[in-house]
Parts: structure tokens; C-alpha cells; sequence
């Protein structure tokens, strides 16, 4: 990662300033930050933020209301995007990190390096899965023994990485939104698919728009979810949980 | 560090590597043949010296004539030569007809190796091939039969730990997982055996022996193809889509030859280390560090080759395990040099023929189900894994495939596992049987702490037959108390029903030993004291949970109350305890109730069920779906919503206990409330649709059930096969779709058949005879390799042939 990009929608934003500080600092990388302009419509604004980030940089910036160029932002750059909702609580330092994982693996693999990074600085990664109607195991044999196989094989798949896994169940944007609130989570880490309509990411939305943790989007790349070739595919290559119709 | 073939550290000894190869001139046929048939006119001199060469190898050799070179076979013609090695598990390409004078064609549809060869050079040039091969260590061929090959393609970590368990061999009673040779990080190489704990009570779990497979190579694997050779009983894999010489390995455990592992390596030279190869092989073990005596020890050995650029590992190794004591390499040694004598190529031929019998006595043939033929014959492959010389056999949830729930002895040992292995290998369900009665004074132990009478066995057993199972775990998110090992009871009738159906489905007249009358009598005994009689006389079993675990704590489960009933009835007939303890017995079972309604025809499967919130599965998800994980274990608790089967339970395992015709009405209510939450669910389930008639949904379900571990379904087979759901669908098939039972020494026989199956061969055991029912349009076979008495009901759609010594009784007899 070359920066940490603070992304001002006005002269002076200190929360962003600080976010940005805090990850050039976790990261070890350097920072700069850029102005929206002025005066233009927000397509215009979006464009510039865009054109000015490096494929490699991580952009901080605000959420603002509906008008705000947030929305149009993370939904077109391909860099990790850091926002903070509209009223954040900016950690000096981040200790923390809550990852939900709905176990598709083209959203293990959009996180991955990020949150092998994370733990490589130190950094306490959790991560959360919420069953749901599509995410349910099939078989929960014995609840003295399954929830061991199942965890473990879990992360083996999605994160080796994390510390330690959170189950909860229910609607995924409440319990994730509801666990950062009440958690020490410094941030919260979302593997993404830039798709805000049809009332996909709610988790997103509602992160940013009733929360306080500031999240950090890390886009769901083609690549992560380019299947392996027919020769190289397995015969059959079963999800840990079974993705249904909701 | 070094490591050693078994994967212990710090090994030191000979390097005693013998470089047998030397350069190949060229390859004729480029692979390793199993069998090679020769014609009368091509023997003589040379050939005839390398033919011996070749049998005393390993080899199968025929020669189409009168008579044969010393070890070779002679043989009619080229069809009965065939024919003959197909029997020794010897098929297809890995059969090279040697056509040498244009007499020895293949036959019409043989898929043989037949090469075409111009005068004795000829010859000779494919039998040296064969010959420098085989004394080089070069990997064998397997057929590729999409009938009995498990395939995985490509090298998906998450998928890895999967195939390990799909891919575990076992022999002798110890399990060997599937992993690569090179062990990658992501892997789970395990080494178990039965019965072999480590830990003490709930920490109790199934002691990991020596790495048997671990080879040092450079160059990762990017791709490959893994064949589990069901037929044969051997993995092969081989490396695909690289450039220069792929990796290729063969692996057995020895069906012939109880404990005794073999492994074929094969790489470009300087590509593989094979690591020093002492003389006398290598000694490693595992013991407990705490509870348990007993342990595994396994001695290796293994010759290095060299081939045309080929570098070759050859590893032998022989397991010894107990239970108590120490291991001993003495004993292991033993197995190891016999199997050394023999040769690799001896040993995977006798590995092939022993396959090829067991195949013979038990099978399935669908021909216009293929896939469903393949995943039943996976089951059966994974039920022979259990079978065991041993004294007794302790069959864990996940067999010896993995180290999954500590591998614990749950009901599915018992109900499950032991009725299908009964049909398949008797023996090793007769060591089950033992497992439990060597566990009876625990049993009797347990039920006097309780202040109870008689022998209650452990919802969990490990070694001692004390209950291990854990006091918390989780639902999902959800901590919770676990109350299954203070409630699940039913577990003691059903060990007593899985005694006497094993002794009713194998043994003409039915004879239970003396230890087992004592199982039966102290479980009666259990219920008996178990029971509470109210003012009105009625008896009821308070407290308990069911099969379905959904609902804890009931009062009058059904299944339980019956299956005590059962309990009670059976020791009074069966045992010889005193007629007034008898009649007390059978008073006791005329009172307990079953919550049958005879106005609706539907028992109650607790009191209070019907109360409560009648939701069904899609309310909430389709199934399978482990609802209580979705919607918590409360929401569960106050609906009807229902884990397993547990009064259908009952019109499967006792049909004799509930009201006659009453199983489609319970199906018709209990089937839309059953959410398949627990993996045995699907396959009972098919088994009592095809018995209420309804063979579609019954397929429905069996295909459900049989791929829960070939397709991953619930995201825990890494932890090992589910070998209770294998034996359900044995037993879907056989006495779901067959309708298979015995009463009183007659095997009755009602096949229900889908539409996708016009067609069915079933051979299994049973009544200490090998049976053979074939299904062909309107007419079903049946066949016993002795005197077997079978009855088929008048009702039945076929007409009905029996072969031999089946003497068919009853209304459907002609």
C-alpha cells in the first residue's frame, strides 16, 4: 500500500485527518490528503477523488448525507475505501477489528491480504458470521462437538488468520452493526461487492448510517471471484454453508 | 530436524537406499500393468523366463493354453482369462494382452491393453518394460471406471481437508487419512485406531498415531487428479497440467493383510527427498501422556528407485495398536517382513483380489443410477474400513476418518452403523456387539450411582464405558448446557435392539450368548426401575430427551417409551431371568404409555407436542437446515418443529411395536416438521418413505444422504465421514427400498422401487448366507449361497424367482 489518502469534502476535516493518520501509522505507510473541488456537480467531484488515488492507496473520507460524493466514491474506486459515518468514533489507535464473512469465498479473498496485514501489526481481527436463512448449516449434529468442527473449518476456509470467530444469527446487517456498536471494535471490515441498490449491503448502509465504527470497504475484485479453471475446479466445490434464495 | 518415514523426529539408522533402476531404452507401453496374458505360441525361451519373472513379482500371468510357466495360470481362451482376472479385481487397461502372433485379440468389449507385437523381441520388449518397472518401484495404473472411481480434481485448499477424509483407507482397524504426500499446511494427516483414546473423561479423544505418508518435495503440486479406486481399494493421484515428469502415487491399506499400509511415490529425480531408509525399518509410537494405556506404533521401511529420470519411493509399514499396554514393534516387525517377503506388487495384487471378493458378497448395481450406485458403494467401501480382527470395535461418530467428535460412541454405533455392517462384514458387527459388553459394568456402575437397578449405557462412550460427554457446547453463537448425556436414555434400549437384531439378521435361530442375555436382562432391568407408575396404573418415563433434540426434558417421548417397551418384552422372551421378574417385566411394558391416539392414528411424540407452535421447516428455511442454529434453541423448543425422526424411528427400528398401518399417517404429519438438523436424519427418513410406499421422495432423500460427505453438505466432513449417515443409507437401500427384514429365520423381502431404478442387484449377508436379489423389470432373483428361507408378500408388483437352495415360504411363494 503506497497511502493513506485523506479525502476532504471541506478545508478541514479532523476526524478524517486523524482516521488517516491512525492507519498511515498502523499500516507504516505514508499519507497525503486531497480536496474534493468545489463547484462542481458530483459527478465532477467524484471524478477528481478517483483520478486522484493510486490503485494501491487506501482513501479515508466522511459520509455525508444522500448528496454526499461518499456514495458515488465507494462504489467506483477499486482501492480500499475507509468511511466514517456521520458521527464516528476515531480510535487514537486501532486494536480491534471486527470482520464479518458470509463465507462466500470471493469475500474471504477481498479481505484476506488486509486482514493478514492487520494481524501482522498486531492488531485483534475478529470475525463474524450471522446464519440466516441462506447461511445456515445444513447439520448441526451434536452441540457438544459440532460447533469445534465447524469453527475451525470455518476460518481454515474463509480466515486463518482471525483470533477468533463470532456466531450470531439473525438479519447480518443488525448483528454486525449491533456487536461494532457495542464491541471495542476500532473498525469495522467489510469485503464488498459495490452494489448499493436493490437492497444489497445493508450492512454497509446501515453501518454507516446508524453507526459510529468507522468501516473500512475492501472491494470485491473480479479475481476474487474468478472461478478455477474446468481443469483445474474440483469435482465438486462445496461452500461451508449453502448460499440459498433468501 | 529430521523426519522420519513415519514422521517421527530425530530419526538416525542405515542409509541403506538401494538404487535398483537404470536407464529405460523406451517404453512400449509407458505404464505398469497388472496382468499380462501371453498366447501358447509366444512362450518359450526368453519369454517364458520373464513371464516367471513377472508372476514371482506379483504379477498375474496367463498364458492361453494347456499348461503354464511355474507360477503362471493357464486359461482356456482369452475370454475366460479375462474373466478370471476380473475376478482377482484385475480389469480394463490394467490387463495387457500380448498379441503376438494376431491370436490373441481382445475379446468384444473388453477394455484390456491389447499391443500387437511382431516376433519374440516384441514380446520380450514388453515384458522387460513390465519387469524394469516393477523392480524400480514405478507407480501402478489404476482404471479409471467412473462406476467405482472417486475423482477430485485440482488442488483446492479448502476442499483439501475434505478429500483427506473421503480418501481415508483403513485396515486392520486403523484409519489413514487421505492427505498428500507432501503434507501442505492446510492439511489434517492423521493416523488413528480404533479404540485408541487419549485423555481422560470428556477430554477423552481418539489418540493421533505416526504420520504414515509424509515425503519432503520441492516444486508444489499446482494440480492433480485423485482416484479412489473403489474397486480395488487403492488411492492413486497423479500431477496434471505441468510441464516434465508428474508426481504419481499409489497407496493401499491391506485388505489381506490386517494393519499394513503400502505407498508408491514416484517423481522427477532430484524433485523428491526421500529421507534415510534403514535396513530394518523404522520404529515410531504414540502413547496417551495421560489416561489410558495403549497406544500406536508403527514400524516403516522403504527402497528408493531410480528409472529414467525417475526417482521412486517404496514404503512399507505395518501398525500395531492396543489398547493395552505398549504397542510392540515385535508385533508390527512381524506384519512388516511378511508384507516385505511378499512384495509391493504381490501384496496390491492379493489387495486386489481381497476387494474383488468382498465386492462379490456385497454390492449394489444400479445401471440407470450411476450416481447413486458410486456414492452407495463410497458408503460401502467406508463400512469395510471398519472391519477389524479385533476383540471389539469401537465405531466413533466419524469412523477412523478423522478426529471428529473425539471419536465418541454414540447411538449411531449402535442403530446406524452395526445393522448396515451386519449385512456387509458380520464379523466386525459381532466386535461391535463386544465393544458394549465389555462396557457392561460401567453400564451396571452408572445405573447404581443413579440408584437405579440394572445397566444404563453412556450417551458418549470412549474407553471405559463412563459417559464423556461434554457438560457444555454450543448452538451456533449460542452457548448451552448439554443435557443429552443426562437425558438421552434411549441410548439403553438401544444398545439392547442392536444386540438382538444383530443376532436375529445373522445367526440362524437367533442365539445370543450368555453375555448378551446379561445386556438384555440388566437393560430391562435399567427400565424397569426406570419407570414411574401412576394411581391409574399407566407407566411413564419422565425427563428425557429423544431423538429429536430439539425438545429436552419431555415426559413419555415416544421413541424412548418404546423402545423400553421393546426392552422390557424382549428380555422376558429372550433371556432366562426368573419367570416372576419376567412377568414384572411384561407388566411393566403393557403400562407404559406411547402417546398413540386412536382416533387420528398419530402418536404424540411427547406429552404436550401437539401444543405447541405447529410450524413446519419452510416456515423457516428449506431443508436440510439446522434450525435451532437458525432460529435458537428456545424458538425450536416451543414449535413442533423436530431435529430427526423419533416415532418414525420406531416404525424402522420396532414395526412390531406400533399399530399396524399406522407409519403413513405419523410420516404425513412428522415429515413436513422434520428440519434434517442432525446428518442421520435424510437417510431414515428414506427408508421409511419407501416403505410407506412412496420410493420418489424416498430417493429424494437417499441421494440427500449420501452426499452429505462426498459433497461437503454440512461443512464439517473434514473432521471425518459421517459414518452413521453411510450406514443409514446402506440401510435406506436395503431395508427401505428392498424391504429387507428377518423374522424367525426367514429373510422377507418387499422391494419398493422409484422409477429410476427399473433395474437393481443387492448383495449383502445375511443369516450367515450371501444374498443375492436382483430386480430386472417385472421379475425379481433371488439367490443364497446356502440353504435360506425367503418370503415375499402377495402384494409385491414381481414375480418372483428363487435360485438354489432359497426355499421362498409364505403368501407370495408360487
Amino acid at each position: 500500500m503506497s497511502d493513506v489518502v485523506a479525502v476532504l469534502e471541506q478545508d478541514d476535516d479532523p476526524q478524517v485527518l486523524a482516521m488517516a493518520a491512525t492507519m498511515a501509522t498502523l499500516l507504516g505507510c505514508g499519507s497525503r490528503q486531497t480536496t474534493v473541488p468545489s463547484g462542481t456537480d458530483r459527478d465532477g467531484r467524484s471524478d477528481a477523488i478517483t483520478a486522484a488515488l493510486r490503485d494501491d492507496d487506501l482513501a479515508v473520507l466522511h459520509a455525508g448525507g444522500p448528496e454526499s460524493v461518499c456514495w458515488d466514491v465507494i462504489r467506483r474506486v477499486t482501492t480500499p475505501v475507509m468511511v466514517l459515518p456521520q458521527h464516528p468514533r476515531v480510535p487514537a489507535r486501532v486494536t480491534e477489528v471486527l470482520l464479518p464473512l458470509d463465507g462466500a469465498p470471493g469475500t474471504a479473498a477481498a479481505v484476506a491480504a488486509m486482514a493478514q496485514r492487520l494481524v501482522g501489526a498486531g492488531v485483534h481481527v475478529t470475525a463474524m458470521h450471522v446464519f440466516d436463512a441462506a447461511t445456515a448449516p445444513a447439520f448441526w449434529d451434536q452441540a457438544a462437538h459440532s460447533y469445534e468442527h465447524w469453527t475451525e473449518e470455518f476460518l481454515l476456509r474463509n480466515l486463518p488468520w482471525a483470533v477468533e470467530l463470532d456466531l450470531r444469527r439473525g438479519r447480518s446487517c443488525d448483528e454486525v452493526v449491533t456487536r461494532a456498536e457495542h464491541s471495542d471494535a476500532d473498525l469495522l471490515m467489510v469485503g464488498w461487492g459495490q452494489d448499493l441498490g436493490g437492497g444489497r449491503a445493508q450492512t454497509v448502509l446501515q453501518a454507516l448510517t446508524a453507526g459510529h465504527v468507522p468501516l473500512l470497504l475492501l472491494p470485491v475484485t473480479p479475481q476474487d471471484l474468478r472461478p478455477q479453471s474446468e481443469d483445474l475446479a474440483p469435482s465438486t466445490t462445496p461452500p461451508p454453508t449453502r448460499h440459498r434464495e433468501a | 530436524m529430521t523426519r522420519s518415514p513415519t514422521g517421527g523426529p530425530g530419526v538416525s539408522g542405515d542409509l541403506a537406499v538401494r538404487s535398483t533402476g537404470r536407464p529405460a531404452p523406451r517404453e512400449p507401453l509407458a505404464r505398469s500393468v497388472a496382468a499380462v496374458v501371453v498366447s501358447r505360441r509366444a512362450i518359450g525361451g526368453p519369454v517364458t523366463t520373464r513371464l516367471e519373472q513377472l508372476a514371482r513379482l506379483g504379477l498375474r500371468v496367463v498364458v492361453v493354453a494347456d499348461a503354464a510357466p511355474a507360477g503362471c495360470t493357464a486359461s482356456g481362451s482369452a475370454h475366460e482369462a479375462l474373466a478370471r482376472l476380473d475376478e482377482l479385481g484385475v480389469t480394463g487397461r490394467l490387463v495387457l494382452l500380448v498379441d503376438s502372433h494376431a491370436d490373441l485379440p481382445a475379446p468384444p468389449g473388453s477394455d484390456a491393453t491389447t499391443v500387437p507385437v511382431d516376433g519374440t523381441d516384441g514380446v520380450l520388449a514388453l515384458l522387460d518394460e513390465q519387469l524394469r518397472r516393477a523392480r524400480s518401484h514405478r507407480v501402478p495404473d489404476v482404471v479409471h471406471d467412473p462406476r467405482w472411481a472417486v475423482v477430485e480434481r485440482g488442488v483446492d485448499p479448502a476442499r483439501h481437508r475434505v478429500t483427506e477424509s473421503l480418501f481415508t483407507l483403513a485396515s486392520g482397524g486403523v484409519g489413514w487419512r487421505g492427505s498428500v504426500e507432501e503434507s501442505p499446511d492446510y492439511g489434517q494427516p492423521l493416523v488413528v485406531a480404533a479404540g485408541v483414546y487419549a485423555g481422560t473423561g470428556v477430554h477423552d479423544g481418539l489418540l493421533p498415531g505416526p504420520d504414515l505418508v509424509d515425503v519432503r518435495l520441492r516444486d508444489e503440486v499446482q494440480a492433480d487428479e485423485r482416484v479412489l479406486d473403489l474397486r480395488t481399494g487403492v488411492l492413486y493421484r497423479e500431477e496434471v497440467g505441468g510441464s516434465g515428469v508428474p508426481l504419481r502415487s499409489l497407496r493401499f491399506a491391506a485388505a489381506g493383510a490386517p494393519g499394513v499400509f503400502a505407498l508408491r511415490v514416484e517423481a522427477a529425480s532430484q524433485r523428491m527427498d526421500p529421507g534415510p531408509s534403514p535396513e530394518h525399518g523404522t520404529w515410531s509410537a504414540t502413547t496417551p501422556a495421560v489416561g489410558h494405556h495403549g497406544g500406536i506404533g508403527a514400524v516403516a521401511r522403504q527402497e528408493v528407485g531410480h528409472d529414467a529420470g525417475v526417482t521412486t519411493l517404496e514404503r512399507l509399514v505395518a501398525v500395531d495398536h492396543t489398547t493395552r499396554g505398549r504397542p510392540r514393534r515385535a508385533r508390527a516387525q512381524e506384519r512388516l517382513d511378511r508384507a516385505g517377503r511378499a512384495g509391493f506388487e504381490a501384496l496390491l495384487a492379493e489387495q486386489r483380489a481381497a476387494w474383488a471378493q468382498r465386492w462379490s458378497r456385497v454390492d449394489v448395481r444400479i445401471p440407470d443410477d450411476p450416481g447413486s450406485e458410486l456414492a452407495l458403494r463410497f458408503a460401502l467401501f467406508h463400512l469395510w474400513g471398519l472391519a477389524s480382527d479385533g476383540a471389539e470395535l469401537a465405531v466413533g461418530a466419524r469412523a477412523l476418518t478423522g478426529s471428529g467428535y473425539a471419536g465418541h460412541v454414540f447411538w449411531d454405533a449402535d442403530v446406524f452403523v452395526l445393522p448396515a455392517l451386519a449385512t456387509i462384514d458380520p464379523e466386525a458387527a459381532d466386535a461391535m456387539v463386544r465393544y458394549r459388553l465389555h462396557r457392561l459394568g460401567a453400564a451396571r456402575e452408572r445405573a447404581r450411582s443413579e440408584a437405579r437397578r440394572g445397566a444404563r449405557f453412556p450417551w458418549e462412550s470412549a474407553a471405559t464405558g463412563q459417559d464423556v460427554t461434554p457438560a457444555r457446547g454450543w448452538v451456533g453463537g449460542e452457548q448451552v448446557d448439554i443435557v443429552t448425556g443426562t437425558q438421552e436414555e434411549h441410548v439403553t434400549a438401544d444398545v439392547a435392539w442392536a444386540v438382538v437384531h444383530n443376532a436375529t439378521w445373522s445367526r440362524p435361530g437367533a442365539h445370543l450368548s450368555d453375555g448378551e442375555r446379561a445386556l438384555l436382562a440388566a437393560t430391562a432391568r435399567y427400565w424397569a426401575s426406570r419407570t414411574d407408575t401412576d394411581p391409574d396404573g399407566t407407566a411413564h418415563v419422565t425427563g428425557v430427551t429423544g431423538p429429536d433434540e430439539y425438545h429436552e426434558g419431555v415426559d413419555d417421548n415416544a421413541f424412548t417409551n418404546v423402545m423400553a417397551r421393546w426392552n422390557l418384552r424382549a428380555a422376558a422372551r429372550l433371556t432366562r431371568a426368573h419367570d416372576d421378574e419376567c412377568r414384572s417385566w411384561l407388566r411393566r411394558a403393557a403400562a407404559l404409555v406411547d402417546g398413540y391416539d386412536e382416533t387420528t392414528g398419530v402418536y404424540e411424540q411427547f406429552r404436550g407436542y401437539r401444543d405447541l407452535q405447529p410450524l413446519v421447516v419452510t416456515d423457516l428455511a428449506p431443508p436440510p437446515v439446522a434450525a435451532d442454529v437458525l432460529v435458537g434453541r428456545d424458538r425450536v423448543a416451543r414449535s413442533q418443529l423436530i431435529k430427526q425422526p423419533d416415532v418414525l424411528m420406531l416404525h424402522h427400528l420396532v414395526p412390531d411395536e406400533v399399530v399396524a398401518g399406522s407409519l403413513v399417517t405419523n410420516l404425513d404429519l412428522y415429515a413436513p416438521r422434520t428440519a434434517h438438523g442432525s446428518s442421520l436424519s435424510p437417510a431414515t427418513m428414506a427408508l421409511v418413505h419407501a416403505r410407506a410406499g412412496r420410493p420418489e421422495a424416498a430417493l429424494d432423500l437417499l441421494r440427500l444422504s449420501l452426499s452429505i460427505d462426498l459433497d461437503d453438505l454440512g461443512g464439517t466432513t473434514s473432521a471425518g465421514v459421517h459414518i452413521g449417515a453411510l450406514g443409514g443409507a446402506w440401510q435406506a437401500l436395503l431395508f427401505g427400498f428392498l424391504g429387507a427384514r428377518v423374522r424367525d429365520g426367514v429373510l422377507h423381502l418387499d422391494p419398493v422401487l422409484p422409477a429410476a431404478w427399473p433395474r437393481l442387484a443387492v448383495r449383502f449377508r445375511a443369516l450367515g448366507r450371501d444374498v443375492r436379489v436382483d430386480v430386472d423389470a417385472d421379475l425379481m432373483t433371488v439367490a443364497a449361497s446356502g440353504a435360506l428361507a425367503a418370503h415375499v408378500p402377495a402384494s409385491q408388483p414381481y414375480r418372483v424367482r428363487a435360485d438354489g437352495d432359497v426355499h421362498l415360504v409364505g403368501a407370495g411363494a408360487p
